[in-house]
Formats: C-alpha cells, sequence, structure tokens
C-alpha cells in the first residue's frame, strides 16, 4: 500500500504542483546579486498585477515589459540607471517554485548575477520594540529604476529641466530628502531623547527624525524644506518615518520631478544580515500615476571610522557657465530654479 | 604646451579612472562617454572645493590660437581615498591629460585620472 502512495504522489505532483502564471501576482520584495551601481547586492519592491490576460510587472513603482510568461516561467526587462547616470537595460529571467521566483539576470547576453523574489507577507500591528539604528552606516546599495510613469504635469515638468543648469548640487544647494538618501554617501545616525539625528556626509545635510508623539506643525505644506518634517514612530523594530514640507526638487540628477505636495514613507530596519534598510514610498500625485518605491540598503562601518565633512563652493558651476557662454541663459531660468 | 589632439571614441568608460561618485551628477548630460579625447597645457587655475575639483588650462589650438579649458574631477572626499592631493597639480604645470569629451563642442573634460602626465 504504501508503495502504491508513492507512486501515486511520484506521478501526481508534478503535475499539480506547477503553478499557473496567476501566481506570479502579488507584491514581492526582490534581490539582486549585483545592486548595478557599487557592485553589492539590492533590494527592492516587484509587483505583479493583472492586466486583461496578461500580467503587468513593475519594479520599485516603476513599470518594465512583461517579455515571456509560459507556466512558471516568466522574463522581463528592468531599466536602470548607473552612477555616471548612464541607462541600461538588464533582461531578469526566473522560475516560480515552492513560492520563491529564482534566475539569473543578464544585460547584453552577459550575466549580471542571481535575483530571486520572495513574497512580502501581510503587515500585523506590532507593540514597539525599539533597536539601535545609530552608527555610521556606508553608501547604499539601490536597484536604481530609472524610467516611472509620469503624469501630464509630471511630463511637462520633466521636459524644462536640463540636468548642466537646473541641478541644485550645482549650486550647492541641497538636493532633498531622496536624493540624499540614495546618493553615493555615507550617514551618521545618532540618538537622543525623542529623536533620531541623521548626519549625511553629502553637503553635511542634517535631518531630525521626531520620536515623541509629536504630530506635523500647521503650514508644514508650504515649508518648502529640502529634507521635509519627519516623525516616527516604532512597529516592532521597525521605525516608521513619515515626511512632509518637502521642497520641489528632483528624484536624482538625471531629472523625475518631485513636488512641493510629495510626502515620503520610510521604514527603517535591520536586516538579518546586521545592514540597515530603508524602504522609501514616495506619494506624489502631481507627478506621477503610482507611488515611487526605493530601497536602500547599507553596511555598517567600524565605529573608528570618520564621515567626512563636504563643504561646498558654486565657483566652478558659475565658471562653467560663463566660459560657455551660458550665463544669461541660467538667469532667465530664475522661474524652473530648485 | 602642445595642441589639442582630439581622439578615438570608443564604448564604455570601464578603463577610465573617472570618479563614479561623480554620478550624484549628471556627468552623461555633460560628458560624452563615447568621445574621449586628449589635452596638453599650462595649468592658469586650481578650484580645490567641493561639488568637485576643476582645473582651468590654456591650450594651444590648431590654428595656434590659446583656448581655455576646464577640466573636472572628483569631490574632495573621494579624491582624498585615492591619494590626490591639493599639490598632484598646481598652478603653472605643464601637463597632458585624457578623458571623456563635453557635449556640443564645449572645452570641457572629464578627467581620467590614470591618464595624468605632469611634463613640468
Amino acid at each position: 500500500m504504501k508503495r502504491l502512495i508513492l507512486a501515486t504522489c511520484i506521478l501526481v505532483i508534478p503535475v499539480i504542483a506547477v503553478p499557473q502564471e496567476r501566481e506570479f501576482v502579488g507584491e514581492w520584495l526582490l534581490w539582486l546579486e549585483n545592486d548595478n551601481r557599487i557592485g553589492v547586492p539590492a533590494v527592492g519592491s516587484l509587483v505583479i498585477e493583472e492586466a486583461g490576460d496578461s500580467l503587468a510587472v513593475y519594479i520599485d513603482g516603476g513599470s518594465v515589459n512583461l517579455l515571456e510568461l509560459d507556466g512558471n516561467r516568466i522574463r522581463f526587462d528592468f531599466d536602470w540607471s548607473d552612477l555616471p547616470d548612464l541607462v541600461h537595460l538588464s533582461i531578469l529571467e526566473g522560475t516560480l517554485q515552492s513560492g520563491v521566483i529564482e534566475g539569473r539576470a543578464t544585460e547584453n547576453g552577459e550575466d549580471r548575477g542571481a535575483w530571486r523574489a520572495t513574497r512580502i507577507p501581510p503587515r500585523a500591528p506590532l507593540p514597539p520594540d525599539p533597536v539601535d539604528l545609530t552608527g555610521l552606516w556606508g553608501r547604499p546599495a539601490i536597484l536604481s529604476k530609472h524610467e516611472f510613469e509620469l503624469t501630464e504635469a509630471g511630463e511637462a515638468s520633466n521636459a524644462t529641466y536640463d540636468p548642466t543648469i537646473d541641478d541644485p548640487i550645482l549650486r550647492c544647494v541641497s538636493d532633498g530628502l531622496i536624493r540624499m538618501s540614495h546618493g553615493p554617501f555615507s550617514i551618521e545616525v545618532a540618538e537622543r531623547a525623542g529623536r533620531i539625528i541623521v548626519l549625511h556626509e553629502d553637503l553635511h545635510e542634517v535631518r531630525r527624525i521626531y520620536l515623541d508623539g509629536r504630530d506635523f506643525p500647521e503650514g508644514i505644506e508650504d515649508a518648502s524644506l529640502a529634507m521635509g518634517y519627519s516623525i516616527g514612530r516604532w512597529e516592532g523594530s521597525t521605525l516608521v518615518v513619515e515626511s512632509r514640507g518637502l521642497k520641489r526638487t528632483v528624484w536624482d540628477a538625471g531629472g523625475m520631478p518631485i513636488s512641493s505636495g510629495a510626502t515620503v514613507t520610510e521604514r527603517w530596519y535591520l536586516g538579518d544580515e546586521g545592514h540597515l534598510h530603508v524602504e522609501f514610498r514616495m506619494l506624489d500625485p502631481v507627478n506621477y500615476h503610482r507611488p515611487v518605491e526605493m530601497h536602500t540598503v547599507r553596511r555598517k562601518r567600524p565605529d573608528d571610522e570618520e564621515i567626512m565633512e563636504y563643504s561646498c563652493d558654486p565657483h566652478a558651476f558659475y565658471r562653467s557657465l560663463q566660459l560657455e557662454g551660458r550665463l544669461d541663459e541660467y538667469w532667465g531660468r530664475s522661474g524652473s530654479r530648485l | 604646451m602642445r595642441v589639442f589632439i582630439p581622439l578615438l571614441a570608443f564604448a564604455g568608460m570601464v578603463c577610465l579612472n573617472v570618479d563614479l561618485a561623480q554620478g550624484h551628477h549628471a556627468i552623461s548630460a555633460s560628458y560624452d562617454e563615447d568621445s574621449l579625447g586628449t589635452i596638453e597645457g599650462v595649468v592658469v587655475e586650481v578650484f580645490w572645493a567641493n561639488p568637485h575639483v576643476h582645473y582651468y588650462m590654456e591650450v594651444l589650438n590648431d590654428e595656434g590660437a590659446t583656448e581655455l579649458w576646464d577640466i573636472e574631477t572628483g569631490n574632495l572626499i573621494g579624491l582624498s581615498r585615492t591619494g590626490w592631493t591639493k599639490d598632484t597639480i598646481e598652478v603653472g604645470d605643464h601637463i597632458r591629460v585624457s578623458g571623456q569629451l563635453g557635449r556640443n563642442g564645449t572645452k570641457r573634460l572629464n578627467l581620467d585620472r590614470d591618464s595624468l602626465e605632469v611634463l613640468r
């Protein structure tokens, strides 16, 4: 009898275990062996939705092209930008087995490492269980998704942005919470009663996250703050931070607008490997059809390592404009100044 | 001094020691990654500060006229980690350098730091 049951299982299990294509639908945590920027693993969000007879695939809130879907196999592309802001297109091909999608990434036929996606479990309400996030954390790994679906207003704003003249960092002006958080610089996290203080190496920007239960100040929407006004709370051992009052700026040097009405939710936690993970979710319906996401992973640096000062002088920016005869163009673009 | 040597174009910048931290800025908007060049001349000004260090250099063109070129490299934090100091290139130095050329014919060069030859 046991032999009969075993034989039946062998015959039947492979048939019923083959996942249907709709089993890809859901929210996944995407892990890439090569973060494409500094060459370490990075994570982000992978959302697969039903779209008519097919599926729609999103990475960090931006759509990518589904190239093939066959039983438990999936293949899609992934546009991303590297540190010098050049755009690349990788192909991710994988197989869904036992609730995990796993495969290899390639670019122009060359292997770019392994990738996998695991389902994001539903979040249950948890009592506060703070952990120590303080210390010096190195440059972040990110997936660096390149394109997101802009609204008509977002397209118009992006079309007028000239990175050689409008980029605020060229004038030593803070480029804001989002870009400060994914730029190639370290951060130092300190804590004192009721607040967490984040010291950015980039432009030696400072940020305070209030944990004392306060609400946003009245009129915060018009504050036009580079780093926003941030309040946080602990959900289990995850620090959840809400930020408002951001100034109008761009997602990165290449553009992608952020309006002054944008709000950002972050989830700070320590991964099993001890790295600092921060999930960003930006809501900016003025410019984007969907929330835009980003997930940074930073490794802990030794306590005796120092974060360096980054003072800044815009002299060379104006000198370049003068050499290229573009100073009048610059003064004429006051309306688009970020 | 020596004249600007227009050079080759080849894809990619994998062999160039340009500062990746410059990716914080839209380097690709200002420089053509497929257009590399070498220039030779005398440094007339050093801008040693963030966001990026710049060297201004007088170069003789093919017509014998002097042109002022803007040589750009990384930020002070990145440079300090590679041993590149304020003394590496000084005003009055006669140097030859290579890198990505500016777009639209601008007289700019994104410095490949491995290419530096100080001829002083």
